[in-house]
């Protein structure tokens, strides 16, 4: 993922690599949809300190309960 | 017997009681449920009946979302009708009802596979709102809001992903309960989003929404109640309409709480850019086959397809990210107070016109107003309450949604039976 001081990414190349990745071949019109919709979703890298297994998200409700 | 009584906690107490036996009040109510259905339209298949079971909900039928597996049926999960497949178990959460002794009548109406923030569904007939014939009903769990709404059913189940549960329940003026990710188990029900799905509850009553709950989770002790405790509100500026937002003002100022305001805008929309991805992703992988092949239905595309052109490592991010974001919004947002309330819509309840999509009233900002506030709201997978609290001008429901630290479902419904019912008498 881009961090703050990399300039956006190619939106329409990132879809068209996912879609191949998942063996689907789109059209045009659905690869702009989907580059439209990544502009949206984009956003600065994760500080590394906020990232944590996924298996912890369940142990994290439970602490949260009391928290 | 004559005539059911409003909450279904009352008939519980009739049928403890002696007043009427189990068996009486359940053809009762399967009998008021199948003539109200000519009406509101909501019901996929009417399941036989079987004898009352014991337990607390001993002489209760209800109807639930037709996205649950039953003992030998399969469900059709909004795009036809359930059928049958032997050796297939009821779902964890339809068991546990069972358990508790209670019975279901009626398989109800989805959006399509739980796509969609409203009911539009082409295979099955329009839903009608209870409330009101022009407004929306709201999705995915459509049909357990229509026949809540006009009392088929003292309660339903219902799945929310990205408010399907919350948002009909807006609609309609009803509770909607969306439990804490997890504590509810989803074993035996329809996939959409995994990470996101939480089994809810829809009812008239809080106090019929706790049985049920008690029913589900029956391990989840509840606390001593209290009198309510801190609340913090946020109304996002430019983000709620007017109406709604002095709505939910003049209902804070008049609650028996210390309300603060807050502004929480910058995390919020972070967080449902992550709630998005994880949507997208898993929308794509649960459907990953009816995507590539087209045979996927429409509003199953319109998520579908942007899922599979995310890239996997958005999705993983997002993922990795979701225990400390967790930990941080409940230490920031909660803080020193025990519920966060926000609108549950962002506009007041729509015409169906308007967010049917391709009809020539469709208007796009409506529909996401039906929405906005609700998948970060599972991607944190914290506990909510739908809390109808007003009418507007036409008389349609006006709603706050009240989140709760995880596991706190025993105290947000300790709330809504502080608040006086705006729909449905005693």
């Amino acid at each position: 993922m881009p961090n703050a001081s990399e300039s956006p990414p190619d939106f329409i190349e990132l879809a068209r690599h996912a879609f191949a990745s998942q063996g689907y071949a789109p059209s045009d019109a659905v690869v702009k949809a989907a580059a439209k919709g990544l502009a949206r979703l984009h956003m600065q890298a994760t500080p590394s300190g906020m990232q944590e297994a996924e298996a912890c998200f369940d142990e994290m409700l439970k602490r949260c309960a009391h928290a | 017997m004559r005539e059911l009584p409003e909450r279904m906690t009352q008939l519980q107490a009739h049928i403890r009681a002696g007043q009427v036996s189990a068996q009486d009040a359940l053809m009762a109510q399967v009998q008021r449920g199948q003539g109200l259905n000519a009406k509101f339209p909501c019901v996929v298949d009417a399941l036989p009946l079987h004898a009352s079971g014991v337990g607390p909900l001993a002489g209760i039928a209800l109807a639930h979302k037709d996205i649950f597996q039953l003992d030998d049926r399969l469900p059709g999960c909004g795009v036809g009708l359930g059928h049958a497949q032997a050796s297939v178990h009821a779902a964890a959460a339809i068991a546990a009802l069972q358990q508790a002794g209670a019975s279901q009548w009626a398989t109800l109406v989805m959006a399509p596979h739980a796509c969609g923030a409203t009911s539009q569904n082409t295979h099955f007939a329009r839903c009608v709102n209870p409330l009101d014939k022009d407004a929306v009903v709201g999705g995915s769990s459509s049909g357990s809001a229509v026949a809540v709404a006009a009392g088929m059913s003292y309660a339903a189940l219902g799945t929310d992903t990205a408010g399907s549960v919350r948002i009909p329940a807006a609609t309609c003026g009803l509770i909607g309960l969306k439990t804490t990710h997890g504590a509810v188990s989803t074993q035996g029900c329809a996939p959409l989003a995994p990470s996101l799905d939480s089994v809810g509850i829809l009812s008239r009553h809080a106090q019929d929404a706790r049985e049920i709950w008690a029913a589900l989770c029956p391990h989840m002790a509840r606390a001593a109640a209290t009198r309510t405790a801190r609340c913090h509100l946020w109304l996002p500026e430019d983000g709620v309409a007017p109406e709604v937002a002095q709505a939910i003002r003049t209902w804070a100022a008049q609650l028996d709480a210390q309300v603060t305001p807050l502004d929480m805008a910058d995390t919020f929309d972070s967080l449902n850019r992550h709630a998005q991805r994880v949507l997208l992703h898993e929308t794509a992988r649960t459907h990953h086959a009816s995507l590539c092949d087209g045979s996927a239905e429409p509003s199953v595309q319109a998520i579908g397809l942007m899922g599979l052109g995310l890239p996997l490592a958005w999705y993983q991010a997002s993922m990795q990210s979701r225990a400390a974001l967790l930990q941080d919004f409940v230490t920031r947002y909660f803080h020193d107070a025990e519920f966060l309330i926000l609108p549950s819509l962002a506009a007041p309840v729509p015409d169906w016109q308007t967010v049917d999509v391709g009809h020539p009233s469709f208007d796009r900002a409506a529909l996401f107003a039906l929405h906005r506030y609700m998948g970060f709201v599972n991607y944190l997978g914290l506990p909510a309450l739908n809390l109808p609290i007003a009418r507007d001008m036409r008389g349609r429901a006006v709603c706050v949604q009240v989140l709760a630290r995880p596991f706190a479902e025993h105290r947000l419904l300790d709330l809504a039976e502080q608040v006086p019912p705006v729909f449905w008498t005693h």
